[in-house]
């Protein structure tokens, strides 16, 4: 343990883990986040799924997060089987093993966990004393890439069908049934996808042309799970505190679930459908018992979109009132800058150190019509004006470079818009007002890859060299700006947004080359310092699948797609139609201006009921 | 200090798992348990206010501890019996507040205090040395002076070690009486009844004189082996266990025997 790094990433015993006795069980969870530790302790649904695992007497919730190389090398070595962060047991020796998917470069991590766990990697080759390996989160909304990993996915939020899943695996185990006799009860409660029950048949051209359940009484089609009323499901009152420094050091208030706007580029915005608000009653109970349980000394409202939160006004007065005598941060991310967030930040937080972050996503107004990005150049230049006058003289700009019918001209348009933010500062701020202080406009963009359940994901995604060509025209230009003293431009590296793309849209094919490229020697992809593109390259070169046959072709409203057997709600009709107004520049306004008929009201919660 | 305020000074052991935490996660943790105890911690000025808390000195990873200390700034006290209980309710396991005492205006920082720390050092069953180290012990004893390199971070220095060694004592224990709960993890004890080395001794603390366990460790086997007190792997992390016992002040008193129970 010594000779390790951090090895308080292994010890569990942090305040609020949950000890149980085993032998007064009937069944042992373990719950994974295939990154590491500092990762999957940040994150929101394993502390939520953890907690109300546990709220049950007769299931034991343990953790566990993926050994880091140097740990994993040296259970490799040694034969030291993977072991769940509480009881120090065995994962094999568990009922379940459920891993949370939430982003494609996790792939190759799972396999890690399989494998050092000593569960055959490939389901089919499992057996009765294995645990049932069980997938959920986002990346669920399209799990074709990964089903041959699989015994199950859960598709959709965690709250719903858990519970009903449990309870069946209780019964036929004390019944003495078999793990195939499982799975297909399973598969049909709601949400619950056997991969081992359907097959695929693909088309001559490489596209799918038949996807169909094997048995007469296996669904077709998997309907999403969704909590109706945010109120009444279990959320943590004593959040797990970590003793070293984690990404997500606080304590977390989801103040909502998915997302009025409808921005075309955004999975999270379509799949969490209809968006539901969290009452400020419950909110703030839950605020009091999370800080006094954790002794947290921050505390941050998360959302999608915190700004379209009702009650956000009277949620931050309260934190406000009641515990900026007891020391306690209120961070507030996602926030949409105009004059009312500006006001809450300023009160919050320390205006001279912090900087702003506009999401502006694209350059030209044409083009965040495209993405249906309701957000306009007067509104930018208005929110930065505001924030230059309260203090603020940093602000950063986020982009995306590959967008739908995206032009060089659209491409320019980001250096020109940083541009013009910073000349706003001098013409906001009087010259003997500015001390000196130079104003910094940060602009950064990433590379857009089209999503499953998206408008965008019949869309083509451009190739790594377009993207590197666009990114130099958006330096190059950056440079010749009047204000080029009080500008920044980054991008990200492109090796992994190409893999991400064939991962996010791929099919079961693409199980193949995951397993390949695992057994090159990838892993940890989604860290740059580790991450190896040869490896990936290899594995492709092996199978003898085509990247661009992924990423960079057009697909056509009427081809069968990997993931169409998912029903998120959301109706594909709708889908076709926001393709259709994107290709011409049409907005569409959000969910509380006007009902756009997604299909999600079918639910009958949240925003669609108002 | 602000007026009314109080000085108190914690005195906490740190056993099993909880030796894996380092300085600062230690610092971070005991932040947190006095907020989920619900005691009155004085906060810094400023817009990012912070607990006025400073530890005697900071404990090695792997190292686990009968004596570490803390002085903390309050703003209200209740009685020392109820302000352990409060924060052992809030404690994780193999942390444990053992003393809590008022300190006198004008006591001198438990940093500044600090000047000699005393542990117990026992070998790990299979890393148990293959010279003799109680001839070692014999030897040191009697050896008029002992030069060796001290490194730090810092400096490298030679010093004459017998002046940083206040006492070293040697006997030998069944590992069935230094392991009475049964093997560590990962470790085999086939015989409870085999006798192994067991140490204690009080070393110099103070800061930039602090001499570890391990040093000494070197410098012994250094006696018996030509040559080997060069060698810095020796002893490596996983080689000693290590309590460190309690740390002392230049009168030769606990740093909690500075205040008084209140």
């Amino acid at each position: 343990m010594l000779t390790i790094e951090k090895p308080e990433r292994y010890i569990g015993n942090e305040i609020n883990a949950c000890i149980k006795d085993k032998h007064k069980v009937d069944i042992r969870f373990a719950i994974c986040f295939p990154d590491v530790y500092e990762i999957g302790m940040s994150h929101l649904g394993i502390q939520i799924l953890y907690d109300m695992f546990n709220k049950r007497e007769d299931v034991w919730c343990e953790r566990v997060y993926s050994p880091w190389v140097d740990l994993d090398r040296i259970m490799r070595d040694k034969n030291i089987p993977l072991f769940a962060l509480e009881s120090q047991d065995r994962i094999k020796d568990f009922d379940f093993l459920g891993i949370t998917l939430q982003y494609e470069m996790c792939y190759t991590n799972i396999l890690q966990i399989l494998e050092l766990s000593g569960i055959p990697l490939l389901q089919k080759e499992r057996g009765e004393e294995d645990p049932i390996v069980i997938g959920g989160g986002p990346c669920t909304y399209n799990p074709e890439p990964i089903a041959p990993f699989f015994d199950l996915f859960y598709i959709g939020e965690g709250e719903k069908s858990y519970d009903e899943l449990l309870d069946l695996y209780k019964e036929m185990k004390s019944e003495g049934r078999s793990k195939a006799e499982f799975l297909r009860e399973a598969s049909k409660i709601e949400g619950m996808y056997v991969p081992s029950l359907y097959d695929v048949e693909y088309s001559e051209d490489g596209t799918i042309k038949r996807f169909f359940p094997l048995f007469d009484d296996v669904p077709r089609m998997v309907r999403k799970n969704l909590a109706e009323d945010l109120d009444t499901v279990p959320y943590p009152e004593k959040p797990l505190v970590p003793f070293i420094q984690v990404t997500q050091d606080r304590v977390v208030l989801e103040v909502m679930r998915g997302c009025i706007r409808g921005c075309r580029f955004c999975q999270a915005g379509q799949i969490y459908r209809p968006v539901r608000e969290r009452s400020l009653g419950f909110l703030k109970k839950k605020a009091e018992e999370m800080l006094n349980s954790t002794g947290q000394d921050e505390i941050t409202l998360s959302s999608l979109s915190t700004s379209d939160y009702s009650e956000l006004f009277e949620l931050v007065n309260f934190l406000i009132d009641n515990f900026r005598d007891r020391y306690v941060n209120i961070s507030l991310p996602s926030l949409r800058i105009d004059a009312f967030s500006l006001d809450i930040m300023s009160r919050v937080q320390d205006v001279k150190k912090s900087s702003l972050t506009f999401a502006a996503e694209a350059g030209s107004q044409r083009m965040r019509n495209v993405i249906n990005k309701g957000i306009t150049e007067e509104d930018i230049m208005r929110g930065s004006a505001e924030a230059f006058r309260g203090g603020w003289n940093k602000v950063k700009l986020y982009f995306m470079l590959g967008l739908p019918f995206e032009t060089d001209e659209d491409v320019l348009e980001i250096s020109h818009l940083s541009d013009r933010v910073a000349m706003n500062y001098f013409d906001t701020i009087p010259k003997e007002e500015r001390k000196g202080i130079r104003v910094m406009v940060n602009s950064s963009a990433s590379f857009f890859i089209p999503k499953p359940f998206t408008p965008f994901q019949w869309a083509p995604m451009n190739s790594a060299a377009e993207f590197k060509r666009k990114a130099g025209l958006v330096k190059e230009a950056v440079k010749n700006e009047l204000n080029h003293k009080s500008l920044k431009f980054q991008y990200h590296e492109n090796d992994i947004s190409e893999l991400e793309g064939v991962l996010a849209r791929g099919d079961r094919r693409i199980s193949g080359v995951i397993l390949e490229a695992y057994k090159n020697g990838a892993i940890y992809d989604s860290w740059s310092e580790i991450f190896k593109k040869s490896r990936w390259d290899e594995a492709f070169r092996s199978t003898g699948i085509e990247k661009t046959f992924y990423t960079e072709r057009e697909r056509d409203t009427s081809e069968i797609l990997p993931w169409d057997f998912i029903d998120t709600g959301v109706s594909k009709a709708f889908l076709i139609r926001e393709w259709e107004n994107a290709k011409k520049g049409v907005v569409t306004p959000n969910c509380r201006e006007k009902c756009s008929l997604c299909g999600a009201a079918a639910f009958k919660t949240g925003v669609c009921m108002r | 200090m602000k007026e009314g305020n109080k000085l108190i000074r914690i005195k906490f052991s740190k056993h099993g798992l909880m030796k894996y935490t380092g300085h600062l996660d230690t610092m971070r943790y005991f932040q947190k348990v006095i907020r989920r105890s619900g005691i009155n911690a004085a906060y810094s000025e400023g817009f990012s206010p912070h607990q006025i808390m400073s530890f005697a000195q900071p404990l090695s990873v792997g190292v686990e501890s009968n004596g570490e200390y803390f002085d903390l700034e309050v703003t209200d006290l209740s009685t020392s019996s109820d302000m352990i209980e409060r924060m052992n309710a809030a404690s994780a396991e193999g942390m444990e507040i053992r003393d809590i005492v008022l300190l006198p205006d004008k006591a001198p920082k438990a940093m500044a205090s600090v000047f000699s720390a005393a542990y117990t050092v026992i070998f790990r069953p299979g890393h148990e040395p293959e010279w003799d180290i109680f001839e070692a012990v014999r030897a040191f004893k009697d050896l008029p002076s002992l030069k060796i390199t001290k490194k730090s971070k810092k400096s490298v220095r030679e010093i004459q070690l017998k002046d940083f060694v206040f006492s070293l004592d040697i006997e030998e224990k069944t590992l069935g009486f230094l392991f009475p709960d049964g093997p560590l993890s990962g470790d085999e004890i086939k015989d409870p009844e085999k006798k192994v080395p067991y140490l204690r001794m009080r070393l110099s603390a103070a800061s930039g004189d602090n001499v570890k366990p391990a040093l000494l460790i070197r410098a012994l086997k250094g006696i018996m082996v030509q040559g080997s007190d060069e060698e810095e792997e020796y002893p490596s992390l996983t080689d000693l266990l290590i309590t460190r016992e309690d740390i002392f002040d230049s009168d030769g008193k606990p740093l909690s025997k500075a205040g008084e129970r209140f």
